[in-house]
């Protein structure tokens, strides 16, 4: 897809200054499903974590108070902010090698007419930032309306894995904002996706939709294999783009073995102050352990945290399918394909 | 999900639809909040607008091109139409194929609801308006609506500034046809956000306008059924949000057109709507107008396309919608 034209000076400036700040405490956690970033959110966040019951939809975990002088991390979980930036209304095509998200934006970027028309995206571009912001602006007050106590700047970490086909749009039109690409083996996001589509799994369940027969299977991990190879790619072409200090890339599997190191390093990119013993509870607070036994398991979000599962799960000739689409971008991020 | 839905259209159905769809609970401070710090006339801009939704986005883009004669939609330029002539006598422009609809409010799914009753359309909205962290959240209303405004305003501008440019003799006060029928199934969304704009709606009858479409999908069959079941579920879900529209918008700013006054009469029909719109005589537009829409139905020189026990099951499947269709003005 492309990624449309730079961000105009014009659309840059203009905005209520309020709003400008925030641009630059926001971080953008991009990838796919299946790879760790409710995970990752409830770790960057805590002691806030995302709760669809409160008005703002953040609240303190129970049990945890607000540290002094209130939440420095404040979770956003989906915002879908980037789908209805690109809604994508279709599987991702394949395009010069790579796949690329089958989204409006691509379609009709080239019409005078369409709303996100390239030859109109000054304009739509200050209209959809001043959205987006006003949006996560609004996230924090309605936070600090319902009694939470939050730092006075805090920053917002945006979980949005499920809208990373656009993440090279939202990027481009909120470049002071970090981006966190969080990466995960695509050959166990396939195996993960799959297992939750089969019966008695949670998206099976929650969608109505099982994957029972053998076409059925073959055509999921096809979709899967696809969607997961077109975040990368796009997310991973955002990546190239953003300005370095802004950006980060880290793997499940790292964040896996070595959670305190890894969000050691984190919260320092972040500007955040934790200490190695903070970090650790954290962590271990939130570990696969922690989880309920009831609440992990086959069929579960929570389901192994077993980087590798799908030499198991994946026949030889549904793993040559797989490869056949992702190896590319597998090992761009450093996989052994 | 459906039962939101459906507390949600009952609260918007007063006398004289003033209470939109998702309506702020502070009109006046939404308008001044989307008006503020844009630059132009942004209140201006708003009146001038026609927001125009078709059940059969043919014909929408039919009546668009007449309304806006000699003005002609094309994607090529900037301002998305080309002149015939000098442009003197243009009193509006097509903005066809907006699609800002289907960003504010992308479809993925069937409708929801059963036959026979309301449907909504299966949109990200809808299912995730409980959702606070969502952009376009029900807890949040007051602020995306202020924000998806403004955005639709930036961008309208943006259009009538091209269109300046490339037409240099275009008249003060020009309207805009905003033609957005591929996204008539949010049209209450988009509907409540622009009170102050004009609605226009134009209402064909499913039996026409679904007579070609299973033939887009193969099959036979329970597939050819299934097809024809999706189709029918999809023209009633544009039905019901375009009348969830038409209710929201006061009487003086909205119009219902039918497709059978627009095959009997073209010439009448649009004359009467450029009168409610207030452009002004047109002997372009009279020209256009003249020559009247394609008819609806079989494409293939009469050929039907569907059984009868297709076409009655088809009857039965809208007949709720027919009705409620009648009631439009």
């Amino acid at each position: 897809m492309s990624a449309g034209p730079d961000l105009s000076s014009t659309a840059l400036a203009g905005l209520d200054p309020c709003l400008e700040d925030l641009e630059s405490r926001l971080v953008w956690i991009w990838g796919s499903p299946r790879s760790g970033s409710s995970w990752l959110l409830d770790q960057l966040a805590h002691p806030a974590h995302p709760n669809v019951r409160a008005r703002s939809g953040i609240s303190l975990l129970p049990g945890e108070s607000p540290p002094a002088g209130g939440c420095e991390v404040l979770p956003v979980d989906e915002p879908f902010i980037a789908n209805h930036l690109a809604p994508a209304f279709a599987d991702p095509l394949e395009r010069d090698g790579r796949l690329e998200a089958a989204t409006l934006n691509r379609e009709l970027a080239a019409s005078g007419s369409y709303a996100f028309s390239d030859r109109h995206a000054e304009a739509w571009q200050m209209g959809y930032r001043e959205l987006a912001l006003g949006h996560l602006q609004g996230m924090i007050e309605r936070a600090v309306a319902q009694g939470l106590q939050v730092s006075t700047a805090p920053i917002l970490a945006i979980k949005e894995g499920n809208g990373s086909h656009a993440s090279d749009l939202v990027m481009q039109l909120l470049p002071q904002s970090r981006l966190l690409l969080l990466a995960r083996d695509g050959r166990d996001v396939v195996d993960s996706l799959l297992a939750a589509y089969s019966p008695g799994g949670f998206l099976a369940r929650n969608q109505g939709v099982a994957v029972t027969t053998r076409e059925e299977r073959r055509a999921k991990i096809d979709w899967a294999a696809r969607m997961w190879a077109c975040n990368m790619d796009t997310t991973l072409r955002a990546v190239e783009r953003h300005p370095p200090e802004l950006t980060r890339i880290v793997r499940y599997e790292e964040l896996l073995a070595e959670p305190v190191g890894t969000l050691a390093s984190l919260f320092k990119w972040m500007g955040i102050e934790r200490s190695a013993s903070e970090i650790e509870r954290l962590a271990g607070a939130h570990s696969f352990h922690a989880v309920p036994a009831k609440r992990r398991g086959e069929g579960r979000r929570a389901r192994s945290a077993k980087p590798g599962r799908w030499r198991e799960s994946f026949s030889r000739a549904e793993q040559d399918a797989i490869h056949a689409l992702i190896s590319a971008p597998l090992r761009r991020l450093g996989y052994e394909s | 999900v459906l039962d939101r839905l459906r507390r949600r259209a009952s609260r918007s159905r007063s006398p004289h639809g003033e209470n939109a769809p998702a309506a702020s609970a502070d009109p006046a401070s939404e308008r001044e909040g989307a008006a503020a710090d844009l630059g132009f006339d942004a209140a201006r801009l708003e009146a001038e607008l026609i927001w125009l939704f078709a059940t059969d986005p043919g014909l929408g883009s039919w009546l668009t091109a007449a309304l806006t004669a000699p003005a002609r939609p094309d994607p090529g330029p900037s301002c998305g139409f080309k002149l015939s002539g000098g442009g003197g006598s243009v009193t509006a422009i097509p903005v066809s194929r907006l699609s800002l609809t289907r960003h504010l409010a992308p479809a993925f799914g069937d409708p929801i609801g059963e036959d026979g009753a309301e449907l909504f359309p299966a949109t990200l909205n809808n299912y995730m308006a409980d959702k606070p962290a969502y952009l376009f959240s029900a807890a949040a209303s007051g602020r995306w609506r202020v924000g998806a405004r403004r955005l639709a305003l930036r961008r309208l501008h943006s259009t009538l500034v091209a269109a300046r440019e490339e037409h240099r003799n275009l008249v003060p006060g020009l309207r805009m046809v905003v033609d957005e029928s591929t996204g008539a199934y949010a049209a209450d969304l988009v509907a409540s956000l622009m009170p102050r704009s004009r609605l226009l709606v134009v209402i064909g009858d499913p039996q026409g306008e679904l007579e070609p479409l299973p033939r887009c999908a193969d099959g036979e069959g329970g597939e050819r059924d299934t097809g024809l079941h999706r189709a029918a579920r999809k023209w009633c879900c544009r039905l019901d949000a375009i009348a969830r529209a038409h209710s929201s918008f006061s009487p003086e700013r909205r119009l219902a057109v039918r497709r059978e006054e627009l095959e009997d009469d073209p010439l009448e029909a649009v004359r009467r709507v450029g009168a409610w719109a207030r452009l002004g005589p047109s002997d372009e537009r009279d020209a256009r107008a003249a020559r009247g829409p394609e008819p609806a139905g079989p494409s293939d020189g009469g050929k039907a396309n569907l059984t009868d026990i297709e076409r009655e099951r088809l009857r039965q499947l809208t007949a709720s919608q027919r009705e409620r269709a009648l009631t439009l003005r």
